[in-house]
């Protein structure tokens, strides 16, 4: 994907999940968008672009949160490289499969948060993760993430079309 | 560069990257260095300006909603008298609180009215993405005159104080974040203790002493200690209090005064 698309994407992204997605947030819980299209990169793109995705969003994360730097950019990459790896083994098309496996990856992303916060950052994250709101993002996100996916690749498929009528008329396309 | 390579050997390569730079990340973090708070601001000046966007324009379709489509007059009515009985309320707090002062302090001849110093309104323009701290982005820095350290308040209670700032935003932790706490007193009793977030919409007031008189619907404010909250703000009321058979502190909770899911607009108090 091109870098402005790219950059654009995460612009977007990003405002949804910390100005919009608030109004939706049931009992302080709002679903994770950012790793809702992590997985969605992963699952498209495999496991490089999924990992550089996934990294570059958590950093982001970690810069606009009172974490520290590096947990989430940490946590986001893993799981672009594992939703990369496995996307073969899976039927990515379906919606419950996709549900299911945003599900896991939600409980993936906290537990990985946890283990660090846990074992290396007692101090600096301790408590910041407990396990029911983590559930509850989890099921959130899983209902929102297979709309979302559709939305990705109805733009995703534009942009292609687009592309390729350009390309067929002579211009060139960011 | 590693295209060519051999897949299991390209994973391990794509892993080992990932956990250093990650390590490097978090390491130069905890270690406090510049560096890694140059990205941070980077990141903020890319992304808040949107925010910025978004939330005005967010603000702007709900009060034309509010204000000419929803009952317009009634609305109006309802804000200002909502507004004047937070101001009331505020106001009835600052009486309460200088009436007891009053009655400590009664042989002191000079008496200097309670203020809370210089003050720069904000707007909250973005909140925390990663749902496990409690963090709003407002949109006033370091050109304003906002330094990290500096206490954040509404007309209805503490907010929480600024963790980092670039040119024109900042990060402030509310006082909900796990990592906030903010020395206290009970305003009737004056038992002391620290209000301490827990991730959630309430606060724990710590090592209050088994034996202080609290009781719910009592007013916990900032004690003035630690140097960054001024005496005298209002944190919250107790919305619970569990006495233990043994132990030295009870187990209180505070809801906090000011709608922290809900803030618009925050007082940054940049002075004396």
């Amino acid at each position: 994907m091109p870098i402005l698309i790219f950059v654009f994407f995460t612009i977007l992204i990003f405002t949804i999940q910390t100005t919009i997605l608030r109004y939706i947030s049931i009992g302080g819980v709002k679903p994770d968008i950012i790793l809702i299209v992590t997985v969605y990169v992963g699952l498209r793109q495999g496991k490089e672009k999924g990992i550089s995705t996934g990294f570059i969003f958590g950093l982001i994360q970690d810069s606009l949160s009172a974490g520290i730097i590096g947990v989430n950019a940490l946590s986001k990459g893993l799981l672009g490289f594992i939703v990369g790896n496995v996307r073969e083994k899976i039927m990515s098309e379906n919606m419950i499969t996709q549900s299911l496996f945003i599900f896991i990856a939600t409980i993936f992303d906290g537990l990985i948060l946890l283990l660090i916060s846990e074992t290396i950052f007692q101090e600096e994250l301790g408590g910041r993760i407990s396990l029911r709101p983590l559930f509850l993002q989890a099921l959130y996100s899983s209902i929102i993430g297979p709309l979302l996916f559709l939305v990705l690749k109805w733009i995703k498929d534009k942009y292609v079309l687009l592309k390729k009528e350009a390309k067929r008329s002579g211009y060139r396309t960011i | 560069m590693i295209k060519g390579m051999p897949k299991r050997r390209k994973d391990v390569i794509l892993l080992f990257l990932i956990f250093i730079i990650a390590f490097t990340l978090i390491t130069i973090n905890v270690r406090g260095n510049k560096n890694s708070a140059i990205i941070e601001s980077v990141i903020i000046s890319v992304i808040s300006p949107f925010q910025s966007i978004v939330t005005k324009s967010i603000n702007k379709i709900s009060n034309i909603w509010n204000m000419y489509i929803y009952l317009v007059n009634i609305q109006e009515e309802n804000v200002r008298l909502k507004k004047e009985i937070d101001e009331l309320r505020e106001e009835n707090n600052r009486y309460i609180e200088q009436n007891l002062r009053y009655k400590r302090l009664k042989d002191m001849l000079a008496f200097k009215e309670k203020g809370y110093g210089k003050m720069v309104m904000s707007e909250v323009v973005g909140f925390d993405p990663t749902g496990w701290s409690h963090l709003a982005i407002i949109d006033k820095g370091t050109r304003n005159g906002v330094k990290k350290g500096m206490p954040v308040l509404t007309h209805e209670g503490l907010v929480g104080h600024i963790i980092q700032s670039t040119p024109k935003f900042s990060k402030v932790l509310l006082i909900t974040d796990v990592k906030s706490a903010v020395d206290a007193i009970v305003q009737r009793t004056r038992s002391g203790g620290i209000v301490v977030g827990n991730n959630k919409n309430i606060c724990e007031m710590k090592y209050l002493a088994i034996t202080a008189d609290v009781e719910i619907m009592d007013k916990v404010i900032s004690s003035g200690l630690g140097g960054i909250f001024p005496k005298g703000v209002i944190i919250g009321i107790v919305s619970a209090v569990q006495k233990e058979k043994y132990g030295l502190f009870q187990k209180v909770e505070v809801t906090p005064a000011a709608n922290l899911s809900q803030l618009e607009e925050v007082f940054v108090i940049t002075g004396n």
